[in-house]
């Protein structure tokens, strides 16, 4: 009862012109971004979060917040008409989506994605309404060694979970370690690994950071695609051919309301993120899905499992990023850096210190996923001439917000040749299949890891039995020594079973 | 064909040596009950060292054309343009950026390349000059 009051005078602040606007601007800005190939949603993020210095935060975060959720509906757009998920959460989207339009039927995908997205984001919305408080409340009985420990493992959940080997995920991991060491240590103010410059005395500057590894790296690598869609060019789209029958839906409402719930849960966890909600919500669907046997070939239930989960996910993400400060993806950890650049800290304390933005904002994704719906909807006549603007306008377009954005920053050059090495870097380790997600995660998370772990030393006097005695610390850190040790015993059996294959 | 690519732990392992010497022996390893500041740089010196030689021990499939000399175009033009910043300023440099490269690298025609780097030089003055006040830089000539 308490939650609807408070959201309720969140919608107070929600509905302010200037917050709509955002919210608004936010959902517009995120589809196309969403539905462009390539872009996503960390990418859209990290070009737009210079536009935001000037707005109030609460502002800032709604219309970063819409990106991120309006980049779901979007990412599904490309990967429905051209076989080219706009983001990675829409991988799975495209396996029931693309056969849909090979089939003629491209309009239902269309609209059955919009429809499921927004009943996923509205389920996710709603949980994290109930479950974003209730977060805060376990997170205010976490002492320095419990926030340590959680933070530890969320570190090593994110490096295991993304990129196919999780070992180049933990060295990534780890290179966000070092880039957060560099500068004046805030405890001890000895200055560390700053090379003798001035500017790198406050540390690694976070915005340039994240556009030159999401912005000015992508510039990169779309030099090397060309968009020349010729089969969407016989393509027409309008509105009405693409309603979804009563009987159609009908028939999708368990299933979305299955994989809404889903993945959701996968979204609370720490780096498991959309992607894998998604992922989860489709097999679930291929287990227990009325249309099982048809999934892959064109069924709107797969469309609507996949859409409906990374919806859900990318909201659930949200309660443990304001209500721990855990960020539980790529994009949560740049909001997670916005909000900390604007003065606010996420974690159970938001929630009563900052009851206005946290509500605010909450309410505001209730207001903008309708309009993302609606928007989602009136595009559709016009997604074919969006999705074939050429990548070769695009590339120096971003590359040209890249080192605008970087630059304003703090007016400074040196933010801008940091952005373009950074961007470079992330390049390599893209080329070479390291993902640069956990990095920023990393990046984000440990100054506050150092901070707490110092503190549980403090307190224990240096006694790291502290982080045993803990039932909560301990439950963390059995969970991080078996996400590190699982991965060496994965590779030792797949060895294993190599050798006996050969001999 | 199967060729190892060293260059990440590689790089990786000079990075972590680094921050293992200076997280030891020029930090403070630990300060009083507490970790010091070298305490974090040790555990990621030996971090970085411990993961890239266990990477450097699993083969690597070779990519045929993983590093393409294209992609490498953007840095080149940003250079281009950061000591076109420091003649002509910031705003001009992004619009004879955007230019330039739709002529020369996208074989755009002059009339297609002009138009969008005038639309994005527009752009770019209206919000970040106009709206958010960012005092770009002038460059010698110290026009806009």
């Amino acid at each position: 009862m308490e939650n609807l009051q408070l959201l309720l005078s969140g919608f107070g602040t929600a509905l302010t012109v200037q917050n709509l606007l955002a919210a608004i601007f936010g959902g517009l800005i995120g589809i196309v971004v969403g539905a462009m190939p390539g872009l996503g949603s960390l990418t859209g993020v990290a070009l737009l979060l210079p536009l935001t210095f000037k707005m109030d935060p609460t502002t800032g975060i709604i219309m970063l917040a819409a990106i991120y959720y309006a980049n779901m509906f979007g990412g599904s757009f490309s990967a429905i008409l051209i076989n080219i998920p706009g983001d990675s959460p829409a991988v799975m989207t495209a396996l029931d989506g693309y056969p849909l339009t090979q089939q003629g039927r491209a309009g239902k995908a269309l609209f059955t994605a919009s429809f499921s997205s927004f009943i996923g984001g509205t389920i996710g919305i709603i949980l994290l309404t109930a479950l974003g408080p209730v977060l805060a409340r376990i997170g205010l009985a976490f002492g320095p060694a419990e926030q340590a420990a959680l933070i530890l493992f969320a570190l090593t959940s994110i490096g295991w979970l993304l990129g196919d080997d999780p070992l180049k995920g933990l060295l990534t991991t780890t290179f966000g370690l070092m880039l957060a060491t560099i500068g004046v240590d805030q405890q001890l103010g000895q200055i560390r690994f700053t090379f003798g410059s001035v500017n790198l005395l406050s540390g690694v500057s976070f915005i340039p950071l994240v556009i030159g590894m999401f912005g000015f790296s992508q510039v990169m690598e779309m030099m090397l695609c060309k968009n020349d869609y010729d089969e969407l060019a016989c393509t027409k789209l309008t509105i009405k051919e693409s309603l979804l029958k009563g009987s159609e839906i009908k028939s999708i409402i368990p299933t979305v309301f299955r994989s809404g719930f889903l993945g959701n849960f996968v979204g609370l966890l720490p780096g498991a993120g959309a992607t894998t909600g998604s992922f989860f919500a489709y097999i679930l669907e291929k287990k227990v899905g009325r249309e099982r046997k048809n999934l892959g070939k064109g069924v709107i239930s797969g469309v609507a499992a996949a859409e409906a989960a990374n919806n859900a996910a990318a909201a659930g993400a949200f309660a443990p990023l304001l209500a721990l400060g855990i960020p539980g993806s790529g994009t949560a950890a740049v909001l997670l850096g916005g909000l900390m650049m604007w003065g606010l800290r996420p974690g159970p304390l938001l929630f009563k210190e900052a009851s206005d933005f946290v509500w605010g904002l909450i309410a505001s994704m209730y207001i903008g996923n309708v309009i993302v719906f609606i928007v989602s909807l009136a595009i559709i006549p016009f997604l074919v001439k969006l999705l074939r603007i050429p990548t070769a306008i695009l590339t120096p377009l971003i590359a040209v917000i890249c080192i605008v954005g970087s630059y304003s920053v703090n007016n400074s050059m040196f933010d801008v040749w940091f952005m373009l090495i950074a961007g470079i870097i992330a390049y390599l380790f893209k080329t070479f299949d390291y993902p640069i997600a956990p990095l920023l995660l990393a990046f984000v998370l440990t100054p506050r890891l150092e901070q707490t772990f110092r503190q549980a030393f403090e307190l224990s006097n240096g006694n790291p039995a502290i982080f045993f005695k803990s039932p909560i610390a301990l439950t963390f850190i059995v969970l991080i020594v078996a996400f590190v040790v699982s991965p060496l015993v994965l590779k030792m059996f797949s060895k294993k079973k190599e050798l006996s294959v050969k001999s | 064909m199967k060729k190892r690519f060293r260059y990440v732990p590689i790089i990786s392992i000079i990075f972590g040596i680094y921050w293992l010497y200076f997280g030891l022996a020029e930090y403070g390893f630990w300060h009083g009950t507490a970790p010091g500041a070298g305490f974090f740089p040790t555990i990621v010196g030996l971090m970085l060292i411990g993961f890239s030689v266990w990477i450097l021990k699993t083969p690597v499939v070779y990519k045929p054309g993983a590093l393409q000399k294209r992609a490498f175009y953007p840095v080149i033009v940003a250079l281009l343009c950061f000591v076109s910043i420091y003649l002509v300023g910031l705003i001009i440099s992004m619009g004879l950026m955007v230019i330039l490269w739709l002529l020369i690298i996208e074989k755009y025609s002059i009339f297609q390349s002009v138009i969008t780097g005038i639309c994005a030089t527009v752009f770019i003055y209206l919000v970040f000059r106009i709206w958010l006040m960012v005092p770009f830089p002038k460059g010698l000539l110290g026009i806009f």
